[in-house]
This record gives structure tokens, C-alpha cells and sequence, in this order.
């Protein structure tokens, strides 16, 4: 069920009467039922485009909850073992209790993670196959029609940090499967995250709370900024862009830019407007949300570009891949062995690190070469300035006025951009052979070009001066967060303007939104 | 080992991981005060405290700390 449905809106009415009816009811307040309602809430919001996705998301949980209770009593075991054991002893049992953890955790990521790989990425594994055959001379088409549970991707990774939290004894598991699934299961953000810790999100959802009138209007702000972002601008774009990227219209020339920074607009107002609605929603029912985007185009790098874009999965793949790859034994091995060299000692280490991380979020955005590309661009890139960090260095030492100077930090932020719009042209289409085409195509065709953009505007002028409009509304709402260095803000602080901006932004969606022309009901971010 | 003496220490790998003679942490320094403290200094930082008081942070204790005070205390207990 997407956010911009009939179908969520008469769901989220039902769901946020009920849950603040139950804390007030004489007959249902304290009665710890708010959470319950949460859970069938959740489940009807997963099953609704199909009920056989509860079979996945029930049965990845299931396993990462039986792992997560196995963990714990291991740890228990050796706790009372340990009591009496002397020291020789102690050490024996600690690595028995090791070994036998490290085997329930590996059991049930596997599962989950297997699950993951099954059914994401046999048919890229197969294709593969086939193009090899076909090279060898010999003929095959081999292929499944497998679903993909919409938010596989996303609860995987909620359930994988949510083990090894347990495993490293971060906090004890959960011991009711039923709150444990309500935490996995919870509708903002079981389809596209934000990736949120255990610790931070599940007290909040557990807690029994009465209706906070100003905060539910914040989170009614939010949600509408975010409607506003994806069907002004997301959904504009969308109708605009398509047919280059599915490959249906050539691009030449000055097109081939405007895909890449229409693509880059295009993404950032959908999953962030996907993520506002959430927050939005979450904010709705009290219960505060992890950010996922913090004014990513007005990074001055490309380390910072991702630290302010897409914040979960970062912190994911840093906390899960990066650090316990950096830290393997074989890693600290290299680096202990280079310690003659000290740049190279932490460099090396890191730069290897980085790559395996960059190749598996490549790989994690979708099963084909081009994403994988995609990852190991930002991958070079993040690993070229680390081994690089020294040259840097010595240029802000001899050009320091310069490095320090407010035009350096502009052609900064537009090199950042330039960099990821570049990224998007590998990313948008998913195919290489499309991408491939627009490299070649990038410095011909200027009359083609001219006339694309001619018929472009003769069929869709309304469509850009809207999409044109929002993304304006767009930099000067990011702008000001990025000069004033504020955290991205729920809303206005209040109430009478607030209303006012809400009702401009209804104004502004009736007008200016695309709903019969794209698909606006899809999500890019479902996909991956 | 006393707390003013790992502070002592601390300081001096803080002033080389971020290449800042006037750098003093504290307690409650986090990586919210110091502008280069990422994920990847982080980590550096991590390597080098564990090389000078040859110890080593737990997982749980790498993605988990949240200030200096807090891995003074890992430190106290450790080393």
C-alpha cells in the first residue's frame, strides 16, 4: 500500500482514530493495547498488494528471533559456567560459547540473507549463466518468474543488525516474537526503510501514548511537504524522463546532462518525499523516526554526499560491512605487518575495506553490472581520496587561503553534484548498454538535441514549469536547513503559520502535481 | 592505569589521528564536536588507541561509544 493511495489514507484515518480512541476508553486505557492494534495495522499494510509477502517477512524474523534467544541463553550458560571455572578454565569455556554463538548467528543470517539472494538475484546469477554459454557457442535462456516481497531488502538488514546488536551484547533480545515482528512489521518503514536501530525505535513503539496535538500537526506538515516533493516534482520529472531511461528515446547532447540532474532531482524529491510522508506519519502516532536525508546536494564531498544521503543504509553498511571487514583478523594481520609504513598501515587496510563495502551496496541497490558499477564508482572515488588524504593536505597547507575561501567551497558543492549526476547516468537505467549510449552520444547530436527539447516542451510545458517550480521550493527549503546549519526540521514551530503552509501545499499538490499521467503511486526505492 | 594519564595519552593520539597540535579532549567530547571525526577517523582512531594501550575494543564497543569519557572507561578496565 503506497502512501499516496486512497486506499492509505482511509487505512491511516482508521488506524491513528483507533490508536488514540484505545488511550482513552476507560475500558481499553492502560491496557497496553495501542501496540497490538500497531501489529494488525502492520500486517494489513504489508499483506494488502499481497498476503503471501507476510510468509517472507515472517519467516526471515522468525529465524533471526530464534537465533537471537539461542544467543542469549549461550551466554547465560557460560555466565553460570564461568562462576566456578578457573582462569584456564574460563578461557576454554569463552571460546566454546564463541564458537557456538558465531554458529547461530551465521545459521540465521544465511537464512535471511539467503532468502534475500534467492530471490533478488537467481535470474541476474542466470542471465550470467546464459551470456556465458552464449559466448562458449551454446544456446541458453535459463530464467525464473520468483516474486520479490516489496521491503525484502529493508527488513533483511533490520533483522541482520538486530542479531549481531544481540550477538555483540549490545542489548538482550526481544523475548515475545509477537513485539519483535511488531518492530520489523512497522508500516512507515517496512517497504523503504529508514533502517532504524532496535533500541531506538522499539521502546517508542511499545510505549502506550495520548493523543500531543502540536506534534501530530508537525507530522501533518511533514507528510504533506513530502506528498508535494513526489507528486510535483518526483512524479513531473518521472513523466519527463522515462522514456530516456527505459530506453524507449535517444539522447543526445545537452539531454544526456539534463537526464543526469534530472534524474538526481527526480530521485532525492521521491525518497525523500517517500521518507516525509513516513516520518510524517510515524510523528503522527508519536513515535519519532530515524532521518535518512540531511541536504545531501550541498555536500562539498563525496565522503559527505553520503553521509547525508540515504543516512541508514550508510550507518548499516558501516556499523555491519565496514567495521567487522576492517577489523577481520586477516585485515589487522596486513595492517600490523605494515606498521613500518604508518599512512600505508591505515590506508591499505582501509582502502580494501571501503571497495568490499562499495561493491556490496552497489550490488544491495539491484542485481545487475550497472549497479554493481555504481558502487565501485563511489567506491574508487571514497578510496582515492582516503590513499590521497596526504596530497590534500599538503594543498590546503600551501593554498590555504584559496582551499578556505567561500568560491572554492561553491566549486566544491558543484563538483559533488556534477560527480553524482554523473553516478545517476550509470544508475538510472539499470542497463549498461543505455548508459553506454548516452557516453557515446553525450558530445553529438546538438540538432537532435534541439529539436528533443522543442517537442519536449511543446508536449510538456505545464508538466515543467511545475516540476521547475517544486524543485525551486525544494533548494530554498534545503538551502536555508544547509545555511543554518539546522537539522532537517518536522515543521514550523508555530501553529498559525503552520496551517497556513499546509493549506499552500494542498493548493500547490491540487495544482501543480502529476497523479493521471505518471504512476504516481510508485515508489523508485520499491524497487530495490 | 590512572584517568589523567589515559587522558594524557589520549590527547596525544587525538592531536595525530586529527593532525591538530591545539586539540584537548574531554569526557564528554564526542564526534559532534570535532568536524573530522567520521566514520573512517573513527576507525583510525580505534586502531591507534588499541596499539597504545594494547588492548582491543569490542564490536559492541566500536559502534557503541559515544564519548571520549566512554573509552577512557573501556581503557581503565582493559588495559
Amino acid at each position: 500500500m503506497a502512501f499516496t493511495t486512497i486506499d492509505f489514507l482511509i487505512f491511516f484515518c482508521i488506524v491513528f482514530l483507533v490508536y488514540y480512541a484505545l488511550a482513552y476508553f476507560p475500558f481499553t486505557r492502560g491496557k497496553g493495547l495501542q501496540k497490538w492494534w500497531l501489529l494488525i495495522a502492520n500486517l494489513v499494510f504489508y499483506a494488502w498488494a499481497s498476503p503471501l509477502n507476510l510468509v517472507f517477512l515472517c519467516g526471515s524474523s522468525l529465524a533471526v528471533y530464534l537465533a537471537s534467544l539461542a544467543i542469549e541463553k549461550r551466554e547465560r550458560q557460560l555466565q553460570a559456567d564461568i562462576a566456578q571455572a578457573d582462569k584456564a578454565k574460563k578461557k576454554e569455556l569463552c571460546a566454546q560459547a564463541l564458537r557456538s554463538k558465531r554458529v547461530y548467528l551465521t545459521l540465521a543470517i544465511v537464512f535471511a540473507v539467503g532468502l534475500l539472494a534467492l530471490l533478488k538475484y537467481t535470474n541476474f546469477v542466470l542471465s550470467n549463466v546464459n551470456a556465458v554459454a552464449a559466448w562458449l557457442g551454446g544456446e541458453l535462456s535459463l530464467s525464473v518468474s520468483w516474486i520479490l516481497p516489496l521491503g525484502l531488502s529493508f527488513y533483511t538488514f533490520q533483522n541482520v543488525g538486530y542479531l549481531a546488536n544481540v550477538y555483540w551484547g549490545k542489548y538482550p533480545p526481544q523475548r515475545n516474537f509477537f513485539l519483535y515482528l511488531l518492530y520489523i512489521s512497522y508500516f512507515p518503514h517496512v517497504l523503504q526503510g529508514p533502517l532504524e536501530e532496535y533500541e531506538e525505535v522499539a521502546p517508542q513503539i511499545y510505549a502506550e501514548r495520548t493523543f500531543d496535538a502540536p506534534r501530530a500537526e508537525k507530522g501533518l506538515v511533514r507528510f504533506l511537504f513530502g506528498l508535494f516533493k513526489k507528486w510535483v516534482i518526483a512524479s513531473q520529472l518521472s513523466v519527463l524522463l522515462t522514456p530516456y531511461i527505459s530506453g524507449e528515446s535517444e539522447a543526445y547532447g545537452v539531454i544526456v546532462v539534463l537526464i543526469g540532474i534530472g534524474y538526481a532531482i527526480q530521485l532525492y524529491a521521491d525518497f525523500s518525499g517517500y521518507m516525509d510522508m513516513a516520518i510524517g506519519c510515524s510523528e503522527m502516532l508519536g513515535i519519532r523516526m530515524a532521518e535518512n536525508f540531511d541536504t545531501p546536494y550541498f555536500s562539498s564531498s563525496i565522503a559527505q554526499y553520503w553521509r547525508r544521503w540515504h543516512i541508514s543504509l550508510g550507518a548499516w553498511f558501516r556499523n555491519y560491512v565496514f567495521y567487522p571487514v576492517l577489523r577481520s583478523k586477516g585485515l589487522t594481520k596486513l595492517r600490523k605487518s605494515l606498521k613500518k609504513n604508518k599512512h600505508l598501515s591505515s590506508a591499505l587496510p582501509t582502502a580494501i575495506s571501503l571497495m568490499v563495502t562499495w561493491l556490496l551496496i552497489g550490488l544491495w541497490h539491484g542485481a545487475d553490472w550497472s549497479y554493481i558499477l555504481h558502487g565501485a564508482f563511489y567506491g574508487i572515488i571514497i578510496t582515492a581520496s582516503t590513499v590521497l588524504e596526504p596530497v590534500y593536505a599538503a594543498f590546503e597547507k600551501k593554498c590555504g587561503a584559496v582551499a578556505k575561501s567561500k568560491p572554492f567551497a561553491l566549486f566544491r558543492v558543484l563538483r559533488t553534484f556534477a560527480i553524482v549526476c554523473f553516478g545517476y547516468l550509470i544508475f538510472a537505467p539499470g542497463d549498461l548498454s543505455i548508459t553506454a549510449e548516452w557516453l557515446t552520444n553525450l558530445f553529438a547530436g546538438a540538432d537532435l538535441a534541439k529539436e528533443a527539447l522543442s517537442t519536449m516542451w511543446a508536449e510538456h510545458d505545464y508538466g515543467i514549469v511545475c516540476a521547475l517550480f517544486g524543485t525551486l521550493v525544494l533548494f530554498a527549503v534545503d538551502l536555508y536547513r544547509a545555511l543554518r546549519k539546522e537539522k532537517p526540521a518536522l515543521g514550523m514551530q508555530r501553529s498559525l503559520p503552520r496551517m497556513a503552509y499546509c493549506l499552500l501545499l494542498i493548493v500547490a499538490i491540487l495544482f501543480f502535481g502529476a497523479y493521471s499521467e505518471a504512476d504516481a503511486s510508485q515508489f523508485l526505492y520499491f524497487q530495490f | 592505569m590512572e584517568r589523567n594519564e589515559i587522558f594524557e595519552k589520549l590527547n596525544e593520539i587525538f592531536r595525530d589521528v586529527f593532525d591538530d597540535e591545539s586539540l584537548t579532549v574531554t569526557e564528554e567530547t564526542s564526534a559532534a564536536d570535532i568536524e573530522d571525526w567520521d566514520s573512517l577517523t573513527h576507525i583510525t582512531l580505534i586502531s591507534e588507541v588499541e596499539d597504545a594501550f594494547d588492548m582491543k575494543f569490542s564490536m559492541k564497543e566500536v559502534v557503541g561509544m559515544k564519548n571520549v569519557g566512554e573509552m577512557a572507561d573501556i581503557i581503565e578496565r582493559e588495559a
